[in-house]
């Protein structure tokens, strides 16, 4: 039975959900660019209301018309000119721009902890006076509920307009085909611009009304925000109908379930499946939508665009810096060799993205799933409780674990054939935000787990040894992917998947071989992580966390196996000598960078290296790039002719042919 | 002044290649000149420096004297200059009338739909629907609504079909003022040495051969361009 109250409770958590999603929706559609940092953006600006009101003592109104009106676009003015300019100029892939509004949200995230810290405030300030407004039948309806549907219908009605206006003729065409658009005369910058105050905008107004409802938390209020992505694909990122039926369905209906009460283990089960029904919605609707509209060119699908697509080949010193980085905690005391253990096990993790999406092109968010799901299953191999297994002895959990892991890959692997970019970007990580909630948030599941390196490898030192052996296996496997046939032909898809099938490359094989392989990797490295640690953390295997090591990846080089292990030393590092989230906030700031230094961090510095040298001493490093020019001179009938056209352009007169 | 598009002494590139070495070149005002060469040559790169979406490293741009380096390409189009790329040269997710009134900016699409009528049941179609010469005619479309003082084609008749060629070869020989300069870039038309005023051809970034269709039709090609 339907109850009435819990519709309209429901629609209060679905109006919150439908303005967010429309909002990420508008921006889209405005700037091309899939936000990730939409929710972030709604945070700061809930924090900055809430610091002018409760700290600065300003009077509401004017702080909300300050933070919405002037603050917010003007942010979105300068992530345009700063963050996302540089990217479109060289015609970014939609990864390239996921990364950066990546980037953005991590910074913003990292500096919200920073000013305002982690802890949760109950004192955001409400636009709207709590009132409950009496409905016939003896049932109440929130005013905010009201206010927020009204701004959903402004919003939905506003961009169902604005597209038929000629300027939402001109931003859909910049947005399309950014210079095709130039050379039609529109001013693509300002356009763009306008794109992004808009789009900031309305995360301001979604932040600042949905704070006072959900409280002001910079983790929890930006995370909302991620799981109404499923109002956005539902939508199919295009109509904006959609978006709100879906945001308004799964609240009343998340309402309604809350009623329901089963005992046992199912109910836990059920009730894990309601509290996040908005995961659950994300997954089905990405099962079920057939495509996305993306805007943009047709070859927007992968990654490739990230990689350095072979510009410069790497010298052969170039194996000494992972090497040294991997080869220094050897000599390390032995507290800060218990902190570099983290090393390569990372460096595994990061490597099987390089796999995934340096190498294929694939976008996956979701590799933290697939490590946690690793630290798990050793866990579990090795304490005897693994469903269907005996206890299995030290190293051998080592080698199962990649091999059970393969099945998942392929699973995961399968929606892959079909989908990519950011549809592919969306699966992967809803694939791990499930993982994360329904397997790795189930005390029955992870509770009292305990895991302990292989026994003849108890010492810190014996164990690293046995890491940088799994690092050489997993190297062994990345190699064997990047050359030869396989090779080629990944580096085929990833380029061009149409042209690649066109050769008779078997795409369908090549992507299950790799997310499997990814996804072996993956485990075998969060496997060694949680061993490393000597306990089975959920935090260490967080959703966020798949985004930010995706990030780091690229920002080291996307397709680069050095590189990775190069990150994962610095990342450590930084984690180890600094405050706690110093390493993100450095990954955020280089992946709004990225603009700047395609093919990465790495890539960028051996360039300018190169650069330098050649400007200090011309002549060491040939310049391959620039040669002589040859004077080619007209033939006397070609200079007679270009003589006549000038007499003709000063007098006027005819050519006589 | 009575320079039109003139490039001294040009280097430009994409990061670490350089696809034009030095080139120096002049289009005169009034003339239809034919931008010739091989694959790889730099034709389409010289049309796009001097349209604004490479940029350039070294050398000058100018047009009617003055420089364009720094102009940005929107700015090149109310400067005079029209420019029609070979790829993508629609907006796919727009429809046809859309992609008309974006460059038309109020401008009815009549006249389009009179040289290329076969887009007038098409009018509300996605670009990206249509077929390769129907987008052509789509981009083609330009000229037909707010020709500039400089038209840079490249490869203008790829796609189309012989008579569509004609239409556009009628068009271009209506958009032939002494006030105007126009650049084609084409692989292989030998209709369009008919028209030409002056033949350029490009070989591996640099200037092979300068001189007057008659000549190359006289089959003095050189051997960069056999």
């Amino acid at each position: 039975m339907l109850t009435l109250e819990l519709a309209l409770a429901g629609l209060g958590i679905g109006s919150i959900a439908a303005l967010a999603g429309l909002g990420l929706l508008v921006t889209y559609r405005l700037t091309g660019v899939f936000n990730l940092a939409f929710g972030a953006i709604a945070m700061a600006a809930a924090y900055l209301l809430w610091q002018a009101v409760r700290v600065w003592h300003w009077p509401l109104a004017l702080a909300a018309v300050v933070d919405v009106l002037v603050i917010c676009p003007i942010f979105g003015v300068l992530l345009e000119r700063f963050v996302f300019r540089p990217l479109q100029r060289r015609a970014a892939a939609p990864a390239e721009k996921l990364v950066a509004s990546l980037g953005v949200f991590v910074v913003l995230l990292g500096g919200a902890v920073l000013v305002w810290g982690a802890q949760a405030r109950l004192d955001a300030p409400s636009l709207v006076p709590y009132r409950q407004l009496p409905l016939p039948g003896g049932v109440q309806l929130p005013l905010s509920t009201v206010v927020d549907l009204a701004v959903i219908i402004v919003v939905g009605i506003g961009l169902a307009l604005g597209q038929r206006t000629r300027l939402g003729l001109r931003v859909r065409a910049v947005v399309e085909q950014r210079e095709l658009a130039e050379l039609q005369g529109l001013d693509a910058n300002r356009v763009a611009a306008l794109g992004w105050a808009i789009g900031s905008m309305l995360a301001g107004v979604a932040g600042v009304l949905m704070a006072p409802t959900l409280r002001l938390q910079p983790y929890g209020l930006t995370l909302v925000m991620l799981e109404t992505m499923a109002v956005v694909v539902v939508a199919q990122l295009t109509s904006p109908v959609r978006a709100i039926a879906a945001g308004l369905m799964v609240g009343v209906i998340q309402a309604e379930l809350a009623r329901v009460h089963l005992g046992g283990y199912s109910g836990a089960l059920f009730d894990a499946l309601t509290a996040n029904l908005f995961v659950v919605a994300l997954l089905v609707a990405l099962l079920i939508v057939r495509r996305l509209n993306e805007t943009g060119g047709d070859d927007a699908g992968t990654t490739a665009r990230l990689t350095t697509r072979g510009e410069l080949a790497s010298a052969r010193g170039w194996w000494l810096v992972p090497a040294l980085t991997l080869a220094a905690p050897l000599m390390f005391n032995a507290q800060d060799r218990r902190v570099a253990l983290a090393v390569p096990a990372l460096a595994i993790v990061l490597v099987s993205i390089v796999v995934v999406s340096g190498y294929s092109g694939q976008i996956s968010l979701g590799q933290a799933g697939f490590a946690g799901l690793g630290a798990l299953i050793a866990a579990r191999l090795a304490a005897g409780t693994m469903p269907g297994f005996g206890r299995i002895p030290g190293v051998a959990v080592l080698v199962m674990v990649p091999l059970l892991m393969v099945p998942i890959g392929l699973l995961l692997g399968w929606p892959a054939i079909r989908r990519r970019g950011l549809f592919l970007a969306l699966t992967t990580f809803a694939f791990s935000v499930a993982v994360s909630r329904f397997v790795f948030d189930q005390p029955s599941v992870t509770s009292g787990l305990t895991v302990h390196p292989p026994d003849a490898f108890g010492s810190d030192n014996n164990f690293y040894v046995l890491e940088l052996l799994c690092l050489a296996a997993a190297f062994l496997v990345v190699r064997n992917l990047h050359n030869g046939r396989v090779g080629r032909a990944l580096i085929a898809v990833r380029d061009d998947e149409s042209g690649a099938l066109a050769c008779g490359v078997d795409v369908r094989r090549l992507k299950l071989l790799v997310f499997a392989a990814s996804a072996a990797l993956a485990a075998l490295g969060g496997a060694l992580l949680a061993m490393g640690s000597r306990a089975f953390d959920t935090g260490a295997f967080d959703p966020t966390r798949g985004l930010i090591w995706f990030a780091a990846v690229v920002v080291f080089g996307i397709d680069s196996a050095p590189g990775a292990v190069i990150g994962a030393g610095v990342l450590v590092a930084l984690d180890a000598g600094l405050p706690q989230g110093s390493s993100i906030l450095v990954i955020g700031l280089c992946a709004l960078l990225l603009g700047r230094m395609p093919g990465g961090l790495l890539h960028s510095m051996h360039r300018l290296f190169d650069h330098t040298v050649r400007r200090i001493a011309p002549g060491i490093v040939p310049d391959v790039r620039q040669r002589p020019t040859r004077a080619v001179q007209l033939t006397p009938a070609g200079r007679a002719m270009v003589g006549q056209l000038r007499r003709r352009a000063a007098g006027g007169q005819g050519v006589t042919p | 002044m009575s320079s039109g598009l003139d490039v001294v002494d040009l280097r430009a590139g994409y990061g670490a290649v350089e696809a034009l070495h030095g080139v120096t070149l002049s289009f005169p005002l009034g003339a239809v000149v034919a931008l010739l060469g091989r694959n790889g040559a730099g034709k389409s790169s010289l049309l796009r420096v001097m349209a604004g979406t490479v940029a350039v490293s070294s050398g000058r741009v100018s047009w009617r004297g003055r420089d364009l380096a720094r102009l940005p390409p929107d700015q090149r189009v109310v400067a005079g200059l029209t420019s029609i790329p070979d790829a993508p040269n629609v907006f796919h997710g727009l429809t046809v009338a859309e992609n008309l009134a974006v460059f038309g900016q109020g401008i009815a699409p009549d006249p389009v739909f009179e040289v290329f009528p076969e887009l007038r049941d098409k009018a509300s179609r996605l670009a990206g629907t249509l077929s390769g010469g129907e987008r052509q005619m789509v981009a083609l479309g330009r000229l037909l609504l707010r020709p500039g003082q400089a038209l840079l084609l490249d490869e203008a008749s790829r796609g189309l079909s012989v008579g569509a060629v004609e239409r556009l070869y009628a068009v271009l020989d209506d958009l032939a003022t002494p006030e105007r300069t126009i650049v084609v870039v084409e692989q292989y038309q030998p209709d369009i040495l008919r028209r030409a005023d002056l033949v350029y051809v490009l070989s591996r970034g640099e200037v092979a051969w300068a001189g007057e269709p008659g000549e190359l039709a006289a089959g003095r090609l050189p051997t960069a361009f056999g």
